[in-house]
């Protein structure tokens, strides 16, 4: 071992102990970070899970023949769009930094959710009508002796879904497109 | 020697028979010397009778009866030998004829036909002995013979077998022969051991030869018992009363005198019941009885059985010698009794008449001779004083011996030689002491003699001795002064039995007198046991003493004296008994006896010392090579000085190992001095300390050896026990001695009593250390650890001191930043290397440097050098330096540590997470959706 | 140190007890011009702690001044410290013991000879065995009771010192003092006694020593009883033989016996 002036050795104990501080100051800033990308993690869900139902939705109306609503969708994406904040891309920056970029990131995220959601239920209720008119005419047919039936629950409960917070399924919407489409 | 005799054996032979009945009237009355003193123990006879009558009262007192009272009995008691039959003798010959019939029954006249013979005698009655044949009686008494076998039993068994033989003719025909010669005092005894061989074998009964004699003896006393009971007894009761009725019809008073009723059994109890019944008779009994035959015999023997029975019926008791066995008035009486003897013996113009002077008409005595003689007369080891033994074996044995009579005196089991009083000197022979011892004259300051004794006898002496016509020798025991103690009673026979040991060896049982003499001349010289110098004065000084036995110094007296032999660590001083040592051997008894003055008992202390000291010396001697033997050949000297070099070489120099204040002894002093590490060198510095806290006992055992006062050395000593010291030698030697042999080992110190053994040991256990340490390792270690000291410093030798003093401050608030709790000692290092100077950094390492290079040339495998140099090494890294260094080392370790454990280090970078590639990926799929429309 | 004090007394020495005069004087004999310095390093032991005072060195002064006093020693220089020594005997080649007692007792100054007047004054008197009290008692009655004050004390460094050089024999644990010379002393001024007088006369031989050494002769003329044991003890060991012869002009009583000659045995 080479011998060190007792200077030396002050030196290089006093580096290490900063250093040690150092370590530290960072690993409670990465446990900061990490809460902040959980959440806008979750928001970020969120948001996705609703455009897809109103995606479903549009799609289901528009297969039901509402030409009208099924362009709600388009506007939709288009408005999310443009709006998306530049750290949608690469939010790694602004999770460590916590700074404006991140406050954007996350008003998008659940301006983007309250837009979604608003408009899938006005999707939601023109469904509603649909069903109904639907019933009526099955009823009808049902009179005229027509032995053909078509099982509505299915749909009926879609719809269900649909208006309320909740969100389908992949699974559930593919079931739900088959029986509207039937 | 010569010895002049002018005498006939057969006169001294008849002169001086001790059996008084044997002498003529005319003989004995030339050698009879009066009585003067007989003791009246009581006397019923009227008058006053005081402690002690001459023999004309005693013999008064038993006339004085009229000649037809009854019975009248006298007593005289005395020891065997004190003059019983002398008295009777006298008696028988002394009574007047016409008043008195005088019946003297002798003690060998033990056979009841004998007495009954003699009875008769005196009675001037017929021989026959009864009415009825001979024939009838003889066979009375054999048939009273067999009933006796068959009732008594013994020898002769079983009863049937022997029964024909007493039954049988011849033997009857033997009684009858028997009985018809009782007439006869000096008849023939009965029944001679070859008839009994001959009835026996006529009779078919077996009997091996050498048993005959034994056989032949039970026959006889059975027979004897059968003669006295059918015959005998009857007869003699009424022979007595015949013989006293005649008596007195005759005018003439029965005087029987009886020398020994000891010697008669059946006959002896009927005598003494016929006249014990005092109506039976009209005798005048004079009876001798043995003082202890009186006591233990005579009571049982009565039919009362009570001796006061008897006691009541004698007129009175005469006592003739004293509880010691002296018979009264004899010492008095001792010079004329003898002169009556020899006056009787020898005949005048003898071959002595030219030395007669010296002998005063006693030849071959003088009366000093005579009365050391009589006084060392001895019987079963009892002193005994009576004449019968005077005469037998002092007068006989001296005029029958072939040698003058000193030589037979102490050949003599009779006599008890006296103790020699004068000095055993070179020159006086065997003879002369003989000669002395019995003939010399005892004065004040020296035992003379008259030359012409030793001259006629051939005796030669140094002539040196002669004076004045007499030889003088100093006598060893000189009248003591009057302010001292009187010697034990017992001195004498003390001094007897160291002379009789000295002469002859054996068994000498008040030894230990001689011991206690020896050890006090031997510790004039001051205390063999121990091995100090006797000139150390310093009451500081400690010794190594011998301990074993008690305090007493052990001595052991040659020669069978019963003392056990010295053996294995057991040495003690030997005194044997050379003649030129006697002398003093005497003394020292006499100065234990007496408690006197050295001056004044030994004749020459010159020569006692000289003894003492030869004795001393030699005994010393012995007591050092044991210890020697006993630790490896290392001697007293060579143990203190090893001992002293070892502590010396652990405390190191300039420490003042002979302070004379009680040294600190705690574990800190000790680390403060010790040379050796207790890391590296672990063994040494724990033995090391052990040894260390010996340094006072050893420093006064230095003292003991090698001083003449504390500050002062016995040069002469001191240079002896260095040039004889090999200190590497010795060392291995301790090294090598053995624990378990040491535990025996009977030495201690003292003062404190320490065994040595508590000293070898830890001395024994640094000295292996030392020998056991690896020195070249130990120096490389050393070395190594310099090397290291060096470069450390020379890193130093640009420090920036301020920053230093800095960074040493910034310490303290860096603990308290990472919580290390501060000691205050941390304060004082901080302080210790703020306070450095770059000089003293530089001293310090031109000190390590120094010794590096230094020891470079000394390096060996010698382990007084290398201890040389730890303790040169010591001040070195005992420099405040290094401590405070390492309390700086230390502390920056705390901290570190602290650091390590307070402060998180697992801080990572976000992007690289797993989570943020999912996060990735909804955002992906989120653009994806609205790109997707 | 004060100077040189050669008029104390012998006999003040008190704590002086013999064998450590004898061997400074065989230092100093040994090393002609030894110096003080050389005398402490050889006769303090080792490591001896040196204190301000130099009290450890009192021992050896004493023992130098008693030296001096007696005239066996000479001093080199002023001031004893850095001094030499060397060795000033009357007789060469006698042991230490005669010499110290010949130095005694022809010393000038009669109060210098106390140590053996004392002596003298015991043999004279006949006296074999005494007390150390006694011996006070007897000197402060005797011819030398003026020369100073007497004290136990000094009876008492006599005793040591008289026995030390074999003059008198003092036993352990008895106080009393035996006026017996030690057999060696006395054979070792007879073989001088032998050398100075002609023939074998054992009388002549004692009045030399009793003129040279110490007294033999009681004050009615006969040899001391002391002397006689010594005598009688070197005859007996075989290291002296006694004789007579009765034409010899000079002859004494030993005890009862009369001796005319002596013959030591060769050494």
């Amino acid at each position: 071992m080479i011998e060190r002036s007792l200077l030396e050795g002050l030196d290089a104990t006093m580096a290490r102990l900063t250093q040690l501080a150092e370590d530290h100051r960072r690993a409670q800033e990465y446990d900061l970070s990490c809460e902040r990308m959980a959440y806008v993690a979750a928001q970020l869900i969120t948001l996705q899970g609703e455009l897809s139902a109103l995606r479903r939705s549009a799609d289901l109306l528009a297969s039901l023949g509402a030409a009208d609503e099924a362009e709600v969708w388009r506007k939709t994406c288009v408005q999310l769009r443009t709006g998306s904040p530049r750290a949608l891309q690469s939010p790694g920056r602004a999770l460590v930094t916590g700074d404006v970029e991140l406050l954007r990131l996350v008003a998008y995220a659940a301006g983007g959710t309250l837009i979604a959601r608003e408009r899938r239920i006005l999707l939601a209720r023109e469904l509603a009508r649909r069903i109904d008119t639907l019933e009526a005419a099955q009823s009808c047919r049902h009179a005229a002796g027509d032995g053909r039936e078509i099982d509505l629950q299915p749909l009926r409960q879609a719809l269900e879904l649909l208006s309320t917070a909740g969100t389908l399924t992949l699974a559930q919407l593919m079931q739900l497109e088959t029986l509207v489409v039937g | 020697m010569r010895y002049p005799t002018c005498w006939d054996a057969d006169r001294v032979r008849s002169v001086l028979t001790t059996e008084s009945r044997q002498k003529e009237r005319e003989l004995f009355l030339q050698t009879h010397r009066p009585f003067q003193m007989i003791r009246v123990d009581f006397c019923k006879e009227p008058g006053s009778w005081g402690p002690f009558i001459p023999e004309e009262e005693l013999r008064a007192i038993v006339q004085s009866g009229p000649v037809d009272a009854h019975n009248r009995l006298f007593f005289v008691v005395g020891e065997a030998g004190s003059g019983k039959s002398e008295l009777c003798q006298w008696l028988e010959y002394m009574v007047d004829p016409d008043a008195r019939l005088a019946v003297h029954i002798p003690r060998s006249m033990t056979s009841a036909a004998h007495v009954v013979a003699l009875l008769r005698d005196r009675l001037g009655a017929d021989v026959a002995l009864s009415r009825a044949p001979i024939a009838t009686q003889a066979d009375h008494v054999a048939l009273s013979a067999v009933v006796l076998l068959y009732e008594r039993g013994g020898t002769l068994a079983p009863p049937d077998l022997w029964a024909p033989v007493l039954l049988s003719a011849g033997l009857r025909a033997e009684i009858a022969a028997h009985l018809a010669q009782a007439g006869d005092v000096a008849h023939e005894p009965l029944l001679p051991d070859s008839q009994v061989r001959e009835l026996c074998s006529l009779h078919g009964v077996a009997v091996a030869s050498d048993r005959v004699p034994a056989v032949a003896a039970a026959l006889r006393l059975l027979i004897g018992q059968a003669l006295e009971q059918t015959l005998w007894l009857g007869d003699m009761r009424r022979l007595l009363a015949q013989l006293s009725d005649v008596a007195v019809q005759q005018g003439r008073r029965p005087l029987l005198l009886l020398e020994d009723i000891t010697a008669f059994q059946i006959l002896g109890d009927l005598l003494l019941d016929y006249l014990l019944d005092l109506t039976s008779g009209h005798f005048d009994a004079v009876i001798g009885v043995t003082t202890g035959f009186e006591q233990t015999q005579l009571a049982g023997a009565t039919l009362v059985g009570d001796l006061t029975h008897i006691h009541h019926r004698l007129r009175a008791r005469f006592v003739l010698s004293d509880d010691q066995g002296r018979s009264f008035g004899l010492e008095e009486e001792l010079v004329n009794l003898a002169r009556a003897y020899l006056g009787a013996i020898t005949v005048s113009d003898a071959a002595w008449a030219h030395a007669d002077g010296a002998f005063d008409g006693l030849y071959p005595f003088t009366e000093i001779a005579l009365r050391r003689a009589f006084d060392s007369l001895h019987e079963e080891g009892n002193p005994r004083q009576t004449p019968r033994l005077l005469l037998e074996h002092v007068i006989g044995a001296a005029l029958l011996g072939s040698e003058p009579p000193p030589i037979t005196l102490d050949r003599s089991s009779y006599l008890v030689r006296p103790p020699a009083l004068f000095r055993s000197e070179d020159g006086v022979s065997e003879d002369l002491a003989s000669l002395l011892r019995w003939y010399g004259e005892i004065g004040e300051e020296d035992v003379t003699l008259d030359a012409r004794i030793a001259t006629l006898w051939g005796v030669t002496a140094p002539e040196h001795l002669f004076q004045d016509g007499r030889i003088r020798v100093p006598r060893a025991y000189i009248t003591l002064p009057p302010s001292s103690a009187p010697p034990d009673a017992d001195w004498q026979g003390e001094l007897r039995e160291l002379q009789r040991w000295m002469a002859l060896g054996g068994r000498y049982p008040s030894r230990e007198t001689l011991k206690r003499g020896v050890e006090r001349a031997i510790l004039w010289l001051g205390d063999p046991r121990s091995l100090g110098s006797q000139d150390a004065l310093s009451p500081a000084q400690a010794t190594i003493y011998y301990t074993r036995g008690d305090e007493r110094l052990p001595i052991f007296i040659e020669d069978g004296s019963g003392d056990q032999d010295p053996t294995g660590s057991y040495v003690k001083v030997r005194v044997g008994r050379a003649p030129e040592d006697r002398a003093i051997l005497e003394e020292l008894v006499y100065l234990e006896l007496s408690g006197a003055e050295p001056a004044h008992v030994c004749h020459n202390l010159a020569l006692t010392l000289e003894w003492a000291r030869r004795h001393w010396d030699s005994y010393h001697q012995e007591v050092r090579t044991l210890l020697r033997e006993q630790m490896g050949g290392l001697t007293a000297e060579q143990l203190i000085l090893s001992a002293w070099r070892l502590l010396h070489g652990l405390i190191g120099p300039g420490d003042d190992y002979l302070s004379s204040e009680t040294p600190s002894l705690d574990d800190d002093a000790y680390d403060r001095l010790t040379p050796w590490s207790p890391e590296r060198q672990a063994i040494c510095y724990t033995t090391g300390r052990a040894l260390w806290r010996w340094q006072d006992i050893v420093r006064r055992l230095f003292i003991g050896a090698f001083t003449l006062r504390e500050t002062l050395l016995d040069q002469e000593r001191y240079v002896a026990g260095t040039s004889d010291l090999d200190i590497r030698a010795d060392l291995e030697r301790l090294a090598r001695l053995r624990l378990d042999t040491l535990r025996s080992l009977p030495f201690k110190v003292r003062p404190g009593g320490h065994a040595i053994q508590a000293l070898l040991l830890p001395l024994q256990r640094y000295a292996r250390a030392l020998h056991g340490l690896d020195v070249p390792a130990a120096w490389r270690s050393d070395m190594q650890d310099l090397r290291r000291r060096e470069e450390h410093l020379q890193a130093q030798q640009h420090l920036d001191h301020p920053a230093l003093g800095r960074r040493l401050r910034e310490l303290h608030w860096r603990c308290g930043e990472v919580g290390v709790t501060w000691h205050e000692s941390w304060d004082v290092a901080l302080e210790t290397l703020t306070a450095i100077t770059p000089e003293d950094l530089h001293v310090l390492v031109m000190q390590v440097s120094e010794l590096r290079g230094g020891a470079g040339d000394r390096l060996s495998d010698d382990i007084w050098a290398y201890q040389e140099f730890r303790h040169a090494l010591r001040p070195v890294i005992a420099h405040p330096y290094w401590s405070a260094a390492a309390t700086v080392r230390r502390i920056q370790d705390e901290l570190l540590r602290a650091g390590q454990e307070r402060y998180r280090r697992d801080a990572r970078m976000l992007v690289s997470t797993a989570a943020y590639r999912e996060l990735l990926q909804v955002t992906r799929r989120l653009r994806q959706e609205l790109i997707d429309d | 140190m004060s100077a040189p004090s050669l008029g104390r007394l012998l006999i003040s020495h008190i704590t002086l007890r013999g064998p450590e005069v004898r061997q400074l004087y065989m230092l100093i004999q040994l090393r002609p011009g030894i110096g003080y310095g050389d005398l402490v390093v050889e006769l303090l032991p080792p490591g001896t702690m040196r204190s301000a005072f130099s009290l450890e060195e009192a021992p050896l002064r004493e023992a130098l001044n008693f030296l001096l006093a007696a005239g066996l020693v000479a001093q080199d220089g002023p001031s004893r410290r850095k001094a030499n020594f060397r060795a000033t005997p009357l007789l060469p080649s006698v042991p230490f013991s005669l010499l110290l007692l010949r130095h005694i007792a022809s010393h000038e100054d009669e109060r210098q000879r106390a140590i053996a007047l004392v002596y003298r004054q015991l043999v004279q008197e006949d006296v074999l065995d005494i007390t150390p009290g006694a011996i006070r008692e007897r000197v402060e009655r005797g011819p030398f009771r003026d020369l100073f004050a007497w004290t136990g004390e000094k009876v008492m460094f006599w005793t040591h010192l008289t026995s030390s050089l074999g003059l008198v024999r003092r036993l352990e644990r008895r106080v009393e003092v035996l006026i017996i010379p030690q057999p060696e002393l006395l054979l070792a001024a007879l073989r001088w006694a032998e050398q100075q007088v002609p023939g074998p006369s054992l009388d002549a031989c004692l009045r030399l020593i009793d003129e040279t050494f110490f007294s033999c002769y009681t004050a009615r003329g006969r040899v001391h009883r002391g002397v006689v044991q010594a005598l009688t003890a070197l005859h007996r060991l075989g290291q002296a033989h006694l004789a007579h012869t009765a034409d010899a002009a000079h002859s004494v009583l030993l005890g009862e016996r009369r001796v005319s000659e002596i013959y030591l045995l060769p050494v």
